[in-house]
């Protein structure tokens, strides 16, 4: 009985205990390679008011959470209601970044259900979109005073999501610097 | 009177250099200016029609975007995807391509957008050493087992 | 009520298996001829009950029966009667069913072709394969059973998935299944052979037309796979490297080298342990190809619905398996001697290389596919392995390959001298490399170095092919095709049949080309020499779906070729669109339009693609099948005709040579 016979058993066991340990294991969230770094550069118009241009300078200041919607999302409608209480309660303030829609579409819709943005980015093209990343609606960013994306979820926000992922590092931005921070010009 | 003959013909000659010069690169240049356009139609028409200077582009650009994974499908590449995204992200590829942009370049656009995910060709960093590298040494050790195994009974 | 005796018609297969997996075991533990007599009819017996199972789900399927939830998912009225019988497997839970119904049949007629003899090895055989049903039933019965009702019954059924409502999946499964699980007959002789006393079994012998027989299933499934997605998914392609099609190529590679390791064990008794292993791994690799396509683990366009824990169950079946047959043959390898001794040059040894490449090309492919899901469960990220990895790795070892299987053909049993190896292999080897580069050369104006060596290793295997038929004609006394005839004959097939599929795919990746373009009811262009104008657009009611369909006239210089009928479906049931390429097809290559979306009132985008050589894709798996089929037949048309061991165990090979 020869040891050598043992090693396609060994193999296998070996080989085996990897696969079910990878199966086992948590899958953790998406790493999005903007993390850590800023807004990507960009220049479109706010939704509401056409003359208005918005840049990355707009999104710094404050904490605020970047939501990307669409008006022919059905998805998103599921999270507008905590949008809606996120904005209300002020805890963060709340962008929107409309993806790829029609303007006169998008307005109706906020009219419709309620508006929980601060100011909503209209990107039509989706050029802003394709920078950050973005392949599927919703999608929501959190960043900080300084423009720098902390956290990103890609899917429909829930209570539990928000708690487990996104109030952490609400709390550290807010104990590391002041929540709301006048702009440097 | 031979000068003035071949003076005509060598300033028309210039001329002609200079017209055909031009005629080449303002095309060239209306090209970059287009980015994205506006609505879903003409997205599709732009990137199902895509038409390329060059017919070797054309070959490098399917080839790459053959390469690249659509972000939001169950394993498709940017050609076997129909969604919307593969669509966004194959025309990019398609118009880098056509700009002249390298393939170094358009990887490293996409990846630094949609992560390592996107790329079907892992990168070779440590962390892939065992990818890359585990077949070789499989081969060698396969390689080793056969040899002295009839070498021990010869 | 048809679905509930279908259902108990399942249990009592259940039990029959059950009852086929222990009885007989205590048969032979006692040496009880009668109680290991038991092993025939109880196999039987599991097959009929389980046959008759499936053909009740199929009859309640072609009945409408929506109260079962499996059909009431997978069909619908409006569904053409054949596809509502090929739906019974278009789903997990019934294709899961066939692959059952494979097992118990693949047992029953290995049962009814050894039934006068060799009773205490056949018995064994029949043993492990009927604890296998047993436990698959098992599995199906508790956690994936297809004869579950849904109640109240819905009027309607929610219609098979469109991309699947095709001619493919009429044969492409069950032809993959048969496959599949003939290799757990391979395996079940195997496992005979470590647990036998006896050592005058001839058990490779008896296992070769069984494994060939598979092989040639797998290798049909693989290609109708391939096919299928090529016409049917618009865009061309035919081999995507996706986890599923790896979870088939796998076990088809093990399955190779152990049609091949056979042929030595059986002359020579050499290379038993690789044929044990190869053995056992086949249908392991089969049973983890199950896992991968059904529990959701891998992402991929083939997967059925996400289950964990049918995945989760899958992987323990698999797991106990190979920890008992491993543990089998840690202890019982010793036992198989190697009396004959072989050198470095000898055809033992070149099987042993072949092998081993195999082994690695499969690893590669297992280490690939399943890196992603370990690299994101060490937390390192999400990453991607695809087309350029697999391609990267596997070609180089493919014409390694391709290279010893030319000289596995030539070259002696036992020593061969370097002398007597070069005279024999110099001729072929000179005009390979000499025709190959000539070829490649008037295809491309420039040398592409893959296509070039695809065409070398073509023809390097197609000439050692003939060559050794050649020699074994010359060297046999006899004017008709005796079994050694046969088979070589049946191994020049199979081989050119490999050279025709290497030459297809080489040019088909480099030499395709495609333009997309607008294209409406009077505009033209030109690619690859054919013309092409677009006449009009026709509308088109199907059976469950309505079409526009785009009626483009194709001609070469100026003399009318063929129309090709590209469509955009939509499927008024699942609401889904859909592509269907036009193809004309020549021996040279395919015409492939495609209609993508709709532009305006009047205007498409068509592309176009021209693809040259991919038929002989196909042609060269037809050929493969058709030379295993042949070597199987062989043996058994021959067997008749007082098929004497020492002829079956002697190589003509040995005889004699030029």
């Amino acid at each position: 009985m020869k040891i050598t016979r043992f090693l396609p058993l060994v193999f296998v066991l070996l080989a085996g205990s990897i696969i079910v340990l990878a199966m086992r294991a948590e899958s953790t969230a998406v790493i999005s390679p903007l993390q850590g770094q800023s807004i990507p550069e960009f220049s479109l118009a706010s939704l509401e008011n056409e003359q208005l241009t918005m840049t990355e300078t707009s999104l710094t200041g404050e904490v605020q959470l970047l939501n990307v919607w669409a008006s022919w999302c059905g998805v998103c409608k599921s999270e507008h209601p905590l949008l809606m209480d996120l904005a209300q309660q002020d805890k963060v303030r709340v962008i929107g970044l409309n993806y790829r829609d029609d303007r006169l579409a998008a307005l109706k819709e906020l009219q419709q259900s309620g508006n929980p943005y601060q100011a909503v980015i209209f990107d039509p093209k989706g050029s802003l979109a394709i920078d950050l990343g973005v392949y599927g609606t919703p999608e929501s960013y959190l960043i900080d005073q300084h423009g720098v994306i902390r956290h990103r979820y890609v899917g429909a926000l829930t209570r539990q999501i928000w708690e487990r992922e996104f109030a952490p590092i609400l709390k550290q931005l807010s104990v590391s610097g002041s929540l709301r921070e006048s702009s440097d010009g | 009177m031979v000068n003035s003959i071949v003076g005509r013909n060598w300033t028309l000659l210039v001329l002609a250099f200079f017209i055909s010069w031009w005629g080449g690169i303002v095309p060239v240049h209306a090209q970059n200016t287009q980015v994205f356009v506006a609505a879903d139609t003409d997205l599709i028409e732009s990137v199902e029609t895509f038409q390329f200077r060059f017919a070797a582009d054309q070959k490098r650009a399917i080839a790459l975007s053959k390469s690249l994974r659509c972000p939001q499908c169950q394993n498709q590449n940017l050609i076997e995807s129909n969604s919307p995204v593969a669509k966004d992200l194959r025309l990019k590829v398609y118009q880098m391509v056509n700009e002249g942009k390298s393939d170094q370049e358009i990887v490293e656009y996409m990846t630094s957008r949609f992560g390592d995910f996107v790329l079907y060709k892992p990168k070779l960093e440590p962390s892939t050493y065992l990818l890359w590298w585990g077949p070789i040494l499989l081969f060698i050790l396969f390689g080793c087992i056969a040899y002295f195994s009839i070498r021990k009974q010869i | 009520m048809i679905p509930e005796v279908g259902h108990y018609a399942l249990i009592l297969g259940f039990a029959f298996a059950l009852l086929g997996g222990t009885v007989p075991v205590v048969g032979l533990i006692k040496k009880d001829s009668y109680l290991t007599r038991y092993a025939w009819p109880l196999s039987y017996g599991a097959f009929l009950f389980i046959a008759i199972a499936i053909a009740l789900l199929a009859y309640s399927f072609a009945t409408d029966d929506f109260s079962v939830a499996y059909i009431a998912h997978h069909s619908n009225t409006q569904l053409p009667l054949f596809f509502k019988i090929a739906a019974v497997w278009g789903g997990h839970e019934g294709s899961f069913l066939f692959w059952l119904f494979s097992l118990s049949g693949w047992a029953a007629a290995v049962a009814y072709c050894y039934r006068k003899r060799d009773e205490q090895f056949i018995a064994r055989v029949l043993v492990t394969l009927a604890i296998l049903t047993a436990v698959f039933s098992l599995f199906l019965l508790m956690v994936s059973n297809p004869f579950l009702r849904m109640l109240p019954a819905p009027l309607e059924g929610r219609d098979l998935n469109p991309m699947l409502q095709d001619v493919g999946l009429i044969f492409h499964p069950p032809m993959l299944y048969l496959g599949y699980v003939g290799f757990a007959v391979s395996f079940a002789f195997a496992i005979a052979a470590l647990t036998t006393k006896s050592t005058t079994i001839p058990w490779a012998r008896w296992s070769r037309p069984w494994t060939g027989a598979s092989w040639v299933l797998l290798t049909g499934g693989i290609a109708l796979g391939s096919w299928w997605a090529y016409y049917e998914l618009g865009w061309g392609g035919w081999w995507f490297w996706d986890p599923v099609e790896n979870a088939s190529l796998m076990p088809w590679l093990t399955g190779t080298a152990l049609m091949h390791s056979l042929i030595i064990t059986e002359h020579r008794k050499a290379l038993t342990s690789w044929t044990l292993l190869l053995a056992i791994f086949t249908f392991s690799l089969s049973l983890l190809g199950t896992f991968i396509v059904r529990s959701g683990v891998l992402t991929s366009v083939h997967a059925f619905a996400v289950d964990p824990t049918r995945g989760v169950s899958l992987l323990a079946i698999l797991g106990v398996l190979l920890i008992v047959s491993l543990v089998l043959f840690a202890l019982n390898a010793d036992r198989f001697t190697r009396p004959v001794k072989f050198g470095f040059l000898s055809k033992e040894a070149t099987f042993l290389a072949g092998n081993s490449l195999l082994a690695v090309a499969t690893l590669t492919i297992l280490l690939g596919t399943f890196y992603p899901m370990v690299f994101q469960a060490l937390d390192l990220g999400n990453i991607s392995v695809g087309a350029p990895y697999f391609n990267t790795l596997f070609v180089p070892l493919s014409f390694l390959f391709f290279i010893f299987m030319g000289f596995g053909v030539l070259i002696r049993w036992h020593r061969v001298s370097t002398d007597d190896l070069i005279t024999r292999a110099l001729a072929p080897m000179s005009v390979s490399i000499v025709l190959g580069v000539a070829f490649s050369v008037w295809f491309e104006r420039g040398i592409n170095l893959i296509v070039c060596l695809s065409f070398i290793t073509a023809i390097w295997i197609s000439l050692t092919a003939i060559q050794a038929f050649y020699f074994r004609r010359t060297a046999s006394r006899d004017r008709k095709l005796g079994l050694a005839s046969l088979r070589s004959l049946a191994m020049v097939i199979a081989h050119c049949g490999v050279a025709v599929t290497i030459i297809g795919a080489a040019l088909v990746s480099h030499y395709s080309v495609e333009t997309s373009n607008k294209m409406g009811p009077g505009d033209a262009l030109n690619l690859s020499g054919y013309q092409f104008s677009y006449r009009e657009t026709e509308l088109i009611i199907g059976p469950n779906y309505t079409a526009e369909q785009a009626n483009i006239e194709v001609s070469k210089d100026g003399k009318f070729e063929a129309m090709i009928l590209p469509q955009r479906r939509h499927y008024t049931v699942r609401t889904m669109n859909m592509s269907e390429p036009g193809i004309k097809w020549y021996w040279k290559g395919d015409i492939y339009i495609t209609l993508a979306e709709k532009l305006n009132r009047t205007d498409y985008a068509v592309r176009i693609q021209y693809k040259p050589y991919v038929r002989w894709l196909w042609i060269g798996s037809i050929m493969m099948m058709l030379g295993g089929a042949l070597a199987v037949f062989a043996r058994f048309k021959l067997k008749a005709t007082q098929l004497s061991e020492k002829e079956a165990l002697v190589p003509a090979t040995i005889v004699m040579w030029k």
